[in-house]
């Protein structure tokens, strides 16, 4: 998990059944950008964040949070 | 083996080919220079491939691949993992130029011969960090 930016992107998909190849045609970005946002190794963009959220149906807050101290 | 045709997957295909094949390509490079003897040996080719693995360098490749695909290929990832490729080959030229200017022994070096290798260096570190960033987001996809 990246130490600047906790997310739950692993768990929301997993909540609704779904590969990260279908949540990467949902949101219309590759699988490894899917993978790496859900590792951690990639911090996304706020265009990226807003289409994860809509694909999901969550919002950007419940899939990323700032870490709190 | 049917392959599937949703883009997603294509472009997963393809892209995960592109980073072993820009892999492999930095390293035949780096090794064909290594064995290269001879002040100009072969310098044609030398340019066309060094002219050739900066376009791809430049443009990602796949350039007659599908829009779509294409995109998917080159989205918000591969675009930072290509800034950082390319900033890593941009300091490996500077510091293999400074090594050659300031190490003792290396200054019977011509011109062109010093060239040659600061390019070379510049391009092989670019086409390895590509490959090793993308090979290592495809990893557990």
């Amino acid at each position: 998990m990246h130490e600047q930016l906790h997310n739950r992107l692993r768990e929301a998909r997993l909540h609704r059944n779904l590969t990260q190849a279908e949540l990467a045609t949902l949101a219309h970005v590759s699988r490894k950008t899917i993978n790496t946002v859900e590792n951690g190794v990639f911090i996304p963009s706020t265009v990226l964040a807003l289409r994860l959220a809509r694909a999901l149906g969550a919002s950007v807050e419940e899939l990323f949070q700032l870490p709190t101290d | 083996m049917g392959y599937s045709k949703d883009p997603v997957e294509i472009a997963d295909r393809q892209s995960r080919k592109r980073a072993i094949l820009l892999g492999l390509c930095g390293l035949a490079f780096l090794a064909v220079q290594a064995m290269a003897t001879g002040p100009h040996h072969e310098s044609g080719l030398w340019t066309f491939t060094a002219v050739l693995y900066l376009l791809l360098l430049a443009t990602g490749g796949g350039l007659l691949t599908r829009t779509k695909i294409r995109a998917l290929m080159n989205d918000d990832v591969t675009r930072e993992n290509h800034r950082t490729a390319v900033a890593a080959g941009f300091w490996t030229a500077m510091l293999t130029a400074l090594g050659l200017y300031w190490i003792p022994g290396v200054d019977q070096y011509s011109a062109r011969d010093a060239i040659r290798v600061v390019v070379t260096l510049g391009i092989v570190a670019s086409l390895l960090v590509f490959s090793y960033l993308e090979l290592r987001a495809h990893r557990n996809a």
